[in-house]
């Protein structure tokens, strides 16, 4: 009966984000940044927008480690989702956080081993490994799916059809026309922020430039 | 020296086609690609240890360490990174903020890719202290077209056989340099100061103080070379000013206030200052010393000794100058043979015939710019007494057993201005003079001598500066442990300073002796030709040593203000980075320091040939094979700097 239900209204949205395409937008830029070697991995989101009350169920979103390293750097994930931590390193590593929005210690564990977690609030969640210090990663618990991390080039657009299609988020539609605070997020850039006007007409494009500084949190 | 017209034109022909050869090669096409290369870091190298790329290439790097963090510092190219195990790096990255400072930070990354678009030779360095022969942690990346070494090359080439062409077809007296000055003359304060009894005293003084501080630092201060003021105070600082400075100007003035011997001669004499003069003399001399008061063996009065000695230290030259106990060491020893040999024997024997330093500083004087001679050699021969020989009222019996009246070369002149003070009839001067006056060895001990430091210089280059991590690890016997390649490193430095170089230098001279049309005595001949090593050796050495100073600066900046290695920071440059200074201009540097080297040594060599070959066409013939073997010899320093 649920499954009925559910399918049924996924449906009727799905109906119903036709026309709202039609009159709805995305939003493009380039970021340039002083004082760091490239402006990939920052974070570009939307303050307040519809949330997405989809399943979660088929999402995947995974925190890899190799070769010492955390892969992705920065991993935004909608809130209520669950992420997997595979050890695909040849040594053993202790993933834990201390940050407000999830603290846990996942323990040390072996290569080829794999250990889930469910970020429940949104916010900030700074990984570390107890094993090697200058490992470092975050996870980005974000309240709408309305986000793109930027590339090595400093572009990105929102919604990131590549990225929600890598994680299997369907059915993000594009923003409705109207203003919208955009911010930035990068541990080593202030933040910056600016008001964007999505006119209903295909891509609003702009640019930001960023200056070393340190973020300020995620939603006030 | 006047040229003719017709030489100053061939010489400017000549010399454009010698530039414009190199300069061309730069326009011979060649393709670009990308270089994928793991590099791997192991005390005391890097793996590869030479990256030969092509000028526009890509070069991607994929560092890793096999033992203890490492860093990576390119001379000439913004590219700087600390290389971890297992493959972790983290590469250096400027920029200016708002207000215009420099800002730095480090992203860790697996890869470091950078275009060689600059061609030359360019020397990467460790930039963690990761050990003892950290210092000497370098590796090389040739971008060709290395236009800078072959220029040199043709350079040396042009300049070796203009030279030849030179002492062919001109007749008059060439290099004449300027007519000596006694500085005495000129200098009335000079002249007072070294009048003064107390002057000895004076300049040893502060640094005798400084001196044993730094043993007292060696012994009890940082193990670590780089942050012990003994160490880089003793074999960066004081080894460059030294050979660059000290040895072409002043020649033994740093025995002149070298404070090693100094508690000996005083206990010796029971004096600091004041002379104890004797109107009866005692076995020839007017004083009485402390102790049995022989004199030296007459069968050992050359440096033969000092030769062996100097070697045997240099055998062991890569631990000495980075483990600060066994400077320490060296020192004590020395003081200690200072003080037993002072109760044995009369004058400075250590110096004469012992130190290991001596030996060169003696051989490399004859060259410098600075004597002490009698003015008028006349005056000398009617004064009966002698006295700056048996001593005198003013002054001490020369501590160094010379006789100014007769002394015609700087070799075992100390400069301890005794005689100055001794000669009643005031006929002593100070004199400046050209570079390379001194040109007659006196036997085979200094021209081993001369073969042995320059020899030497070639072999630090290869060990200290070049990229060769194995040889480094063979040298570094105390710590790598392996005896064999450090018995197979020896062999090659005794064999080669002492039967190789030497045979070679012996079959030149031979040859030398054929070409000028026989007649001449070999040995007069040989020793003659010996005196192109030493102008030579001396461009060599301050080749050697001035990059130590130029890329190590910064310990000198450090130790100052932590002298002692335990964390104080006296004048706030404690932690002063590693930041060489200008080093991708040091080949170029070296290679004209090389380029001088050639022309002094031949011209010089010339010079000396003049007194034994009168004919200017047989002298000319002689000095063909002697410059083609410092041609090669400088060749050879060149492609280990340059190449």
């Amino acid at each position: 009966m649920s499954h009925q239900f559910l399918t049924i209204s996924i449906a009727f949205l799905l109906l119903l984000s036709v026309p709202f395409q039609a009159l709805a937008g995305s939003i493009t830029g380039k970021i340039s940044v002083k004082g760091l070697r490239s402006p990939a991995n920052v974070l570009v989101y939307v303050t307040k927008a519809p949330g997405l009350s989809a399943d979660l169920s088929n999402v995947k979103f995974t925190m890899d480690q190799k070769n010492l390293t955390f892969v992705p750097h920065i991993l935004p994930v909608l809130v209520g989702s669950t992420v997997h931590f595979p050890n695909d390193d040849q040594v053993a590593h202790n993933v834990f956080s201390l940050s407000r929005a999830k603290k846990f210690n996942l323990g040390s564990y072996k290569p080829g081993t794999t250990k889930t977690v469910l970020f429940d609030k949104p916010g900030i969640v700074e990984l570390r490994c107890d094993v090697h210090a200058e490992m470092s990663a975050y996870i980005m618990v974000m309240k709408n799916p309305y986000w793109a991390v930027s590339d090595a080039k400093g572009s990105f657009k929102i919604p990131d059809p590549v990225y929600l299609d890598q994680h299997g988020i369907k059915g993000v539609p594009d923003l409705p026309p109207g203003k919208y605070v955009i911010k930035t997020w990068h541990e080593k850039l202030k933040t910056a922020k600016k008001v964007v006007e999505v006119s209903g007409k295909g891509e609003t494009a702009f640019r930001l430039d960023l200056k070393r500084g340190n973020p300020s949190v995620l939603y006030k | 020296m006047r040229l003719k017209k017709s030489t100053i034109l061939v010489f400017s022909l000549t010399l454009a086609v010698a530039i414009l050869i190199p300069v061309l090669l730069r326009f011979v096409p060649y393709e670009t690609r990308t270089h994928h290369i793991s590099l791997q870091a192991k005390k005391y190298g890097y793996s590869p240890s030479r990256i030969v790329v092509n000028r526009g290439d890509t070069v991607v790097l994929r560092p890793t360490s096999l033992d203890v963090t490492h860093g990576f510092l390119l001379d000439g190219y913004p590219v700087e990174f600390i290389i971890k195990q297992q493959g972790l790096n983290f590469l250096k990255y400027n920029w200016k903020d708002d207000d215009g400072n420099l800002q730095t930070d480090w992203d860790k990354v697996s890869e470091i890719e950078f275009v060689a678009d600059k061609s030359g030779k360019f020397t990467f360095r460790c930039t963690q202290t990761c050990g003892n022969l950290h210092p000497f942690m370098t590796g090389e990346l040739i971008v060709r077209p290395n236009t800078a070494y072959h220029l040199f090359i043709s350079l040396s080439i042009w300049l070796t056989l203009s030279l030849l062409w030179l002492f062919r077809v001109h007749s008059g007296p060439l290099f004449a340099g300027f007519k000596k000055i006694n500085l005495l003359d000129h200098l009335p304060w000079l002249k007072r100061i070294v009048k003064l009894r107390s002057f000895q005293f004076l300049v040893i003084l502060p640094n005798f103080v400084v001196f044993y501080l730094f043993i007292l630092s060696a012994l009890w201060g940082s193990p670590v070379g780089n942050r012990n003021i003994a160490i880089i105070f003793v074999w960066i600082a004081w080894w460059f000013v030294l050979k660059a400075v000290i040895v072409p100007l002043g020649g033994r003035f740093w025995c002149m206030i070298c404070p090693l011997p100094a508690p000996a001669e005083w206990l010796s004499r029971r004096s600091f200052t004041a002379v104890r003069y004797l109107h009866k003399p005692f076995k020839g001399l007017h004083h009485r010393f402390t102790g049995l008061q022989k004199d030296w063996p007459k069968r050992i009065s050359n440096i033969w000794l000092q030769n062996l000695l100097f070697l045997a230290m240099i055998s062991f030259g890569i631990i000495l100058i980075t483990r600060p106990i066994a400077t320490a060491f060296l020192f004590l020893v020395i003081l200690a043979a200072t003080l037993v040999l002072a109760l044995i024997y009369r004058r400075r024997v250590f110096c004469l015939y012992l130190c290991p330093v001596g030996g060169f500083l003696g051989t490399y004087s004859m060259a410098s710019m600075t004597e002490i001679r009698a003015i008028d050699p006349e005056v000398c021969r009617k004064h009966k007494e002698k006295s700056c020989y048996v001593g005198g009222e003013g002054g001490w019996a020369c501590p160094w057993k010379q006789y100014p009246g007769k002394m015609k070369r700087n070799n075992y002149c100390g400069l301890c201005t005794e005689c100055i003070k001794s000669c009643p009839k005031d006929n002593i001067g100070v004199f400046m003079r050209p570079f390379g006056s001194d040109r007659a060895l006196s036997g085979y001990d200094e021209m081993f001598n001369a073969i042995i430091m320059l020899v030497v210089a070639i072999a630090f280059s290869v060990t200290m500066l070049g990229p060769w991590g194995f040889i480094k690890e063979a040298a570094n016997v105390t710590e790598s442990r392996q005896v064999i390649p450090f018995l197979i490193y020896l062999a090659s430095l005794w064999g080669l300073t002492l039967l190789v170089v030497p045979g070679l230098f012996a079959l030149t001279a031979k040859g030398a002796g054929r070409l000028a049309g026989g007649g001449i005595n070999h040995r007069a001949l040989t020793l003659r030709l010996a005196y192109i090593l030493i102008p030579l050796g001396i461009f060599f050495w301050i080749a050697f040593s001035l990059p130590a100073v130029m890329t190590n600066y910064n310990y000198i900046l450090s130790v100052l203000s932590d002298p002692l290695g335990l964390g104080w920071d006296i004048f706030g440059t404690a932690n002063y980075p590693f930041n060489p200074f200008i080093p991708e201009w040091i080949p170029v540097i070296q290679g004209l320091l090389l380029l001088a080297g050639i022309y002094f040594g031949l011209s010089r060599g010339y010079l000396a040939l003049g007194e034994l070959i009168k004919d200017p066409r047989s002298r000319a013939m002689a000095m063909i094979l002697p410059s083609l073997f410092a041609l090669f010899v400088v060749n050879v320093l060149a492609k280990l700097y340059m190449g």
